[in-house]
């Protein structure tokens, strides 16, 4: 069965493919956007339910390992110390991000230029600053300007409740005489586009119940979809398929009931995440592309980058009820983010604080820090955690290494006997540096916001958010996939807009970037419509 | 009895058990009292392998306190049983890691452990949380150090 030709076909319904339907629906193209998952509802969310915390690590955890449902895939993940984490649906893994909202820093764009270190990207901060300030606007931004990190920009938002949390972190950083500023976060601090304010939920992670949090099923599709364009969701792309004139002119995909269909397009855009697409383009292979589409320069699949992080969790006197209020908005720090060769390694790292745990996490916590014992003593340990924990997130810049990579699987495959992704990386030497620096700063600030106990994991497993590099872009058709905006060197009307286009990682959330780069394409293939295929 | 467990057939020794892994203390109830074996079970069996092991862990234990009481662990005063149970436990590693972690999961998801801790018995939504906004003072202080427009 084939159905109607369109203009434009995205395949993914996340961060990035929203964003992107969004802009070019401006064209008046026919746009088709193909979603493995579901529509998603609010009220399905783990925090409208007495056993939240039983549900978020399970029918809701990021990892489509432990999530199987029947629209994820699996991922081999057995060759990697970091699992990666993704969610299927429309809004993609926005739906259970926490919208911590950093932009990359003008410098993330030059560290060849600047450190010597893997390379440059072909555009700069600046080039994406006018899409950054769109996207802020769309996805509903709160914070507080004047970050002296950042070039300056104002979120359209007042910044989020701090807390008790918040301000006690705060002083650590202070008597340390280290930067910290309050986060941007992509969540409404006040009635926005439709959108209810923030109410404090601590349920960011398993998906926001009020719609306070930017997730693109609320934000970017409803706008899109007024636009006109269409989401067909249950639909799993096989393949993309290839013209005779080097083109590619469709995709063969699965719907809901299995059957396989095909569609035509005139322009096919790929947005399925860092281990997505690169699965696709690999699973795309032809006569003229017999190790995957566009992938020529055999770096499809290869860099990818993860962002390896420690977890620090200060314990305090203080009652902070520290599980109240938006996982992720509290601070940021950049005081060890740039290149400071006295420390022994390249690039640097950012904190990100996030509140306490819930009742049951709490004890989850204390248990695996061997901090909360069973038996006697039980509820006097429990008591002198629960409310009473901060967190720091130590991002480390992960550099790009060509044997970090996306293969497909030789046996693993998913509902559709479509082969599955098989991740294989590994911390590179200067990574490992990063994270024990980081984990003694962190430590240090906890302790001098006063923590009196401080536990550590030194790189957390279940920490894949970021899936980054896989088919970077770039001038050189040789070390790069895509081009300066998004378009496959080998395939001039194959873009791909997600993170796989990343040339370096830097040490901060990705998504505010992905998103900037998937409206900075688009506004690329707007203005080189009427050449798009010479 | 089932064909696997004699533990998981006797409802007095898995209260008891549930009761010294989280023990009533104060205005805490214990997690034998509430009622919770078949949420633990359900969590348990998720995994077959270790459930397996859970199994056969709470059968060593059920019988070395039946061979110290013929009332078995619900008739042990609690520091006995406790002696009892880390006894058993040191042949049986994998017991007392996922029975403990299936218990304070569901323990801390009890209205009545909820109200205990001074917490709402209720989901998150719709009624939400408060959150106090920055202070003036840190707000100041962050302002003099803001770059400019």
């Amino acid at each position: 069965m084939s159905d109607e030709p369109v203009g434009v076909l995205i395949i993914g319904a996340g961060a990035s493919g929203a964003a992107f339907a969004w802009s070019i629906a401006e064209t008046g193209m026919s746009v088709l956007c193909l979603e493995q998952g579901p529509w998603v509802k609010q009220s399905e969310y783990p925090g409208n339910t007495m056993d939240w915390e039983s549900r978020a690590p399970t029918e809701w955890s990021p990892n489509p390992n432990i999530r199987r449902r029947p629209t994820d895939y699996p991922v081999n993940d057995e060759a990697s110390p970091i699992s990666p984490l993704m969610f299927n649906g429309v809004g993609g893994s926005t739906i259970l991000w926490t919208a911590h909202f950093p932009r990359f820093t003008p410098n993330d764009f030059r560290v060849r230029s600047l450190d010597g270190v893997a390379e440059d990207w072909p555009i700069s901060y600046f080039d994406l600053e006018p899409y950054y300030a769109t996207n802020d606007r769309m996805m509903g931004v709160s914070g507080l300007a004047g970050d002296p990190a950042y070039p300056y920009h104002e979120p359209p938002l007042p910044m989020l409740p701090f807390g008790k949390l918040g301000e006690t972190l705060a002083g650590g950083f202070e008597k340390l005489g280290w930067h910290w500023w309050p986060s941007d976060a992509a969540i409404v601090s006040q009635e926005y586009e439709g959108r209810a304010a923030c109410i404090n939920l601590g349920t960011c992670g398993s998906g926001c119940a009020q719609g306070a949090k930017a997730s693109t099923d609320i934000t970017y599709w409803p706008v899109a979809q007024r636009r006109g364009v269409r989401i067909r969701t249950g639909c799993r792309v096989k393949e993309i398929t290839l013209g005779d004139d080097g083109l590619a002119n469709g995709v063969l995909y699965y719907d809901d009931s299995g059957t396989l269909q095909e569609q035509k397009a005139e322009i096919v855009v790929v947005a399925c995440n860092g281990v997505g697409t690169s699965r696709l383009l690999l699973n795309s292979k032809s006569e003229r592309f017999p190790d995957g589409l566009a992938n020529s320069s055999g770096l499809v699949g290869k860099n990818l980058m993860f962002h390896p992080a420690a977890f620090v969790t200060g314990v305090f006197d203080e009652e902070f009820h520290g599980r109240r209020g938006p996982v992720s908005a509290t601070l940021w720090s950049h005081q060890f983010y740039h290149t400071d060769r006295s420390r022994g390694f390249q690039r640097g790292f950012s904190f990100e604080a996030v509140r306490g745990f819930g009742p049951a996490q709490t004890a989850m916590m204390g248990t695996a820090y061997g901090r909360i014992p069973w038996g006697p003593g039980h509820h006097e340990a429990y008591e002198k955690m629960f409310g009473h924990t901060a967190t720091l997130v130590c991002l480390t810049d992960d550099l790009p290494e060509e044997h970090n990579r996306v293969t497909l699987d030789p046996v693993l495959k998913d509902s559709n006997g479509i082969p599955a992704p098989k991740v294989t990386y590994a911390l590179s030497e200067n990574t490992r540096k990063i994270l024990a620096f980081a984990a003694e700063r962190g430590d240090e600030v906890m302790r001098a916001a006063g923590a009196h106990d401080v536990m550590i994991d030194p790189q957390m497993r279940n920490a894949g958010w970021h899936l980054m590099g896989t088919a970077r872009m770039g001038r050189d058709p040789k070390t790069s996939v895509v081009n300066e905006w998004g378009r496959a060197h080998d395939v001039k009307n194959l873009f791909v807009i997600d993170g796989s286009v990343f040339v370096t990682g830097a040490a901060v959330n990705p998504t505010s970037t992905i998103q900037a780069i998937a409206l900075y394409i688009a506004a690329n293939v707007k203005k080189n419509l009427a050449s798009l295929f010479d | 009895m089932t064909k696997e467990s004699a533990a998981l057939d006797d409802p007095g020794f898995l209260r008891a058990m549930l009761n010294v892994v989280i023990p009533p203390e104060g205005r805490m109830p214990g997690a034998g009292d509430l009622d919770l074996w078949p949420a633990v079970a359900r969590s348990l069996g998720q995994n077959a392998a270790a459930f397996a092991l859970v199994a056969a862990g709470l059968d060593a234990v059920r019988s070395a306190a039946l061979a110290r009481d013929p009332g078995g662990l619900a008739a042990l005063a609690p520091a006995k049983a406790l002696e009892i149970v880390q006894s058993a436990t040191a042949g049986h590693p994998g017991l007392m890691p996922a029975f403990a972690r299936a218990t304070s999961m569901l323990y801390y998801q009890q209205p009545a452990v909820l109200t205990a801790l001074g917490e709402p018995a209720r989901p998150p939504f719709p009624e939400g949380f408060e959150l106090e906004p920055i202070s003036p003072e840190w707000l100041a202080l962050l302002e003099r150090r803001a770059q400019p427009r």
